[in-house]
């Protein structure tokens, strides 16, 4: 039994009489990297809650190295050698870097013989230390502010070995990563792993998952599908274990007739991150945008949509010059603008479906110029319908679904007003393979209807499935158009690296 | 669940709302002379001036915004009204120049706010002693008397017999901006700004128009209570209104209202004037030094906001 490092044995646990995971079991060997998969809305996260004594389970047990613990909160867990990173950082930005570290776990000295008091030389030597080992020369001192995504992370990984983790949890962690640092990431996870060092590794990415891991465990619905050596598994398998059915064609592209000139921008230019962008969109096209993180793919979408002040450029609608300097006039235009970050621009997260769902063209539900109930729910149950999201009522909070279920709020409030034009800016980041593929069906349903799409995105895999054409960007320049028939992934990264 | 959802959105105003109950419960079994409908009547007479305060600070805190600088806009348009109510003087006059004076206000706090981007904390306070010195000024520091008898009936008189015209100026109040807050597209726009800005721009709504009118409704209305505040005292003075912009946050806070904004519901401004003006009043009914009192609104204040945060965590 003491073979394994953690065992949760038989979790099971409900919120408000909705049973989100049943009796769970996961099994993890010291010095593996084990990852975990599932759709959003599978149980991961409440799983990993309950291991780090965030939330509490109504039924089971944790094992910590053969013995049964009792884990009330994240610092009993850190006690225990038990540490997560989480997929969003919340590092203290104009706090140092060795304040970070040892956030919570100051380390002090005497002063005149009775104040204790934090011995910064120390923490500094000892965070140096712990950077050192990722491989990360900075100075401790430095602010936290200072350093890239990839580097916030780093640190929070010298976090966990300075303290000792025998266990971390890696939740998404390379969501904000480029490939290379993402390799890099991957170099300290085996590092690490070579040390005795276990690590639970999350991710929608299912070729890092084969890439990194030894083992992989599967949930869905709450329930543990499936635990097996990652060596030689294929995707398509996981994919279908994950979903409970096999996707023979996972992305639903449909051959729809291109239409005229619907759409143009011409020498758009938003300061020095965006450089004369210029491209034309035409009816029932899916145009792609790639680019690597930081080539001003979401800076030129909001010069676009007058979220950003564009200080060169026109847009064209039909041909015609487009007066659109806000995101009023966008809107009034046929825009529609689905956001990269759905929680700080996209959705009102204390609000219901139905408030979301209407409120950008709240003026449709009226009836005399005043809401409609009527008309209100009437459009919320469409769209919660058409969109499949899962929820047992349209009054539910958004905050309290499931990312993949709150990105389809957040696209439900554009459909409502029968956009022309539709801007989604990585659409299916961060959210399960079902939601993605019922996302990748609207799109596909839109284009056929004549609407013009652009979708920037991270993965290419989705850009190489669903565009019609593909507009690269690099440096905050247009670096090249590939179409359809000439797409090939070499030639697309090149493009991105210019 | 579906009944869960919407428990969950209106639980402070429902515990409130009990509370309110179990109060005016306990103070009648204690005191005959609270039980009265006179007395009721005299609640809601006493409610009034800050209630009205408390609809418009309500508009600003769903914004996620705030106004310290009410209370001196009720010391300033009173004076100002008080001193244009002599005489024959129609009495519309210092009504316009009174609502006038809060619309001016507000208009100058939305713009610092929004516009120009300064915290709303600073510019209220800011405001609020610059209204207040405008105050003191106009009127010299005394306290200005000798409104005349048709400006004393704007607020004095009562119709059908008992009801006071003060009462009936804060329900229809409560009613307008429970109609606005709940009916209209505006209404909505407010939650929704206060909900997330940035989501809210990027849906085509222009946020900075929005946060502007909410802090001119809460000149507006300020300047309204101080003019009625005039009528009913008989007297402008410089003094009246400090400390009230307080009471009013208290009176939105008690109501369910979250400082973070986007969340409250019209009731809830009502029910929490009411939960301050029936404690008051009670007490004083029976004896209690109002010493004490500030005692006791600080602990309904802090408890009400307690059991709604217990609540919503027990809940999920």
């Amino acid at each position: 039994m003491a073979d394994y490092l953690l065992e949760l044995q038989g979790i099971t646990k409900s919120f408000s009489g909705n049973r989100v995971l049943d009796d769970v079991t996961l099994r993890v060997l010291p010095g593996k990297v084990h990852a975990l998969i599932g759709e959003n809305g599978a149980g991961k996260s409440t799983l990993m809650k309950i291991l780090m004594g965030i939330y509490s389970a109504n039924a089971g047990n944790i094992v910590l190295d053969g013995q049964q613990v009792h884990i009330g909160g994240p610092r009993q867990a850190l006690d225990l050698g038990v540490q997560m990173i989480h997929q969003e950082l919340s590092p203290v930005l104009d706090m140092t870097i060795a304040e970070n570290v040892f956030a919570g776990v100051e380390e002090t000295k005497k002063c005149l013989g009775i104040f204790r008091i934090v011995d910064r030389k120390r923490m500094d030597k000892e965070a140096a230390d712990a950077l050192a080992q990722v491989g990360l020369h900075f100075a401790p001192a430095k602010r936290m502010r200072e350093l890239s995504i990839a580097q916030m992370q780093m640190v929070e990984i010298a976090k966990a070995i300075s303290r000792k983790a025998k266990l971390i949890v890696m939740d998404e962690p390379t969501s904000a990563l480029t490939e290379k640092e993402t390799d890099i990431l991957f170099d300290k996870i085996r590092a690490l792993r070579d040390k005795g060092v276990s690590i639970i590794y999350i991710s929608h990415k299912l070729e890092e998952i084969s890439e990194i891991s030894d083992m992989v465990s599967i949930l869905r619905d709450g329930r543990m599908i499936e635990t097996r050596p990652t060596k030689g598994v294929r995707r398509e398998y996981l994919i279908s274990r994950m979903v409970g059915r096999e996707l023979t064609n996972f992305y639903p592209k449909r051959e729809v007739p291109i239409g005229e000139v619907l759409f143009e921008a011409r020498g758009i230019g938003w300061k020095n991150r965006v450089k004369d962008v210029s491209f034309s969109l035409r009816r029932g096209e899916i145009l792609g945008v790639a680019g690597l993180v930081g080539a001003g793919r979401s800076e030129t979408m909001s010069a676009l949509f007058g979220v950003l002040r564009r200080d060169a450029g026109d847009v064209y609608l039909n041909g015609r010059k487009a007066d659109i300097k806000k995101p009023s006039q966008a809107v009034a235009r046929g825009m529609a603008y689905i956001t990269e970050d759905r929680k700080a621009t996209g959705l009102n997260l204390i609000a219901s479906i139905k408030h979301n769902i209407t409120s950008v063209y709240l003026r449709l539900f009226t009836r005399r110029r005043l809401i409609n109930e009527k008309n209100e729910q009437n459009a919320a149950d469409k769209y919660i319908q058409m969109l499949k999201i899962r929820t047992e009522s349209r009054e539910k909070r958004v905050q309290l679904l499931s990312g993949g279920n709150q990105q389809k709020v957040a696209i439900a409030k554009w459909l409502a007003g029968d956009p022309d034009i539709v801007i989604m800016d990585e659409p299916t980041r961060g959210i399960d393979v079902g939601s993605k593929y019922d996302i990748y069906a609207l799109m596909g349903e839109l284009a056929a209807r004549g609407k013009a799409i652009i979708m920037v995105s991270s993965e290419m895999p989705e850009l190489m499935g669903m565009a019609d054409r593909i507009m690269v960007l690099a440096d905050s320049r247009v670096s090249g158009f590939v179409e359809r028939k000439d797409f090939n992934q070499e030639k697309i990264l090149g493009l991105q690296f210019v | 669940m579906k009944k869960n959802a919407v428990h969950l959105s209106s639980l402070r105003e429902f515990v409130m709302l009990i509370i309110l109950l179990i109060m005016v419960g306990i103070l009648s079994l204690l005191s005959p002379a609270f039980a009265r409908l006179n007395n009721f009547i005299n609640i809601f007479k006493q409610t009034a001036i800050n209630g009205i305060l408390a609809v418009g600070m309500g508009c600003v805190i769903l914004t996620g915004g705030f106004d310290l600088s009410v209370g001196s806009i009720v010391g300033l348009s009173g004076v100002v009204a008080a001193l244009l109510a002599q005489g024959n003087t129609p009495i519309i006059i210092p009504i316009l120049s009174a609502i006038g004076i809060g619309g001016v206000a507000g208009l100058l706090n939305g713009t610092l706010v929004s516009y120009l981007g300064i915290p709303a904390f600073v510019v209220t306070l800011g405001t609020q002693n610059f209204i207040r010195g405008l105050a003191y000024i106009i009127s010299g520091g005394r306290p200005v008397f000798g409104v005349s008898r048709a400006y004393e009936q704007i607020a004095g008189m009562n119709i059908f017999g008992q009801v006071p015209l003060l009462v009936v100026y804060y329900l229809v109040i409560v009613a307008a901006f429970a109609f606005i807050l709940q009916k209209t597209v505006y209404g909505r726009h407010i939650y929704l700004v206060g909900g997330n800005a940035e989501a809210a721009r990027v849906s085509g709504i222009n946020v900075k128009d929005v946060k502007l009118s909410v802090y001119m409704i809460a000149g507006l209305l300020a300047g309204i209570a101080g003019m009625l505040l005039t009528s009913r005292t008989v007297s402008g003075s410089p003094i009246t209104g400090s400390g009230y912009e307080l009471d009013a946050i208290a009176a939105v806070v008690i109501g369910g209202f979250s400082l973070s904004g986007g969340v409250g519901k019209w009731y809830g401004m009502l029910i929490g004037a009411l939960v301050l003006s029936v404690l008051s009043n009670g007490l004083d009914i029976l004896g209690v030094a109002s010493y004490y009192q500030y005692l006791i609104k600080g602990i309904i204040m802090v408890g009400a906001v307690y059991i709604d945060v217990r609540g919503r965590a027990r809940m999920q």
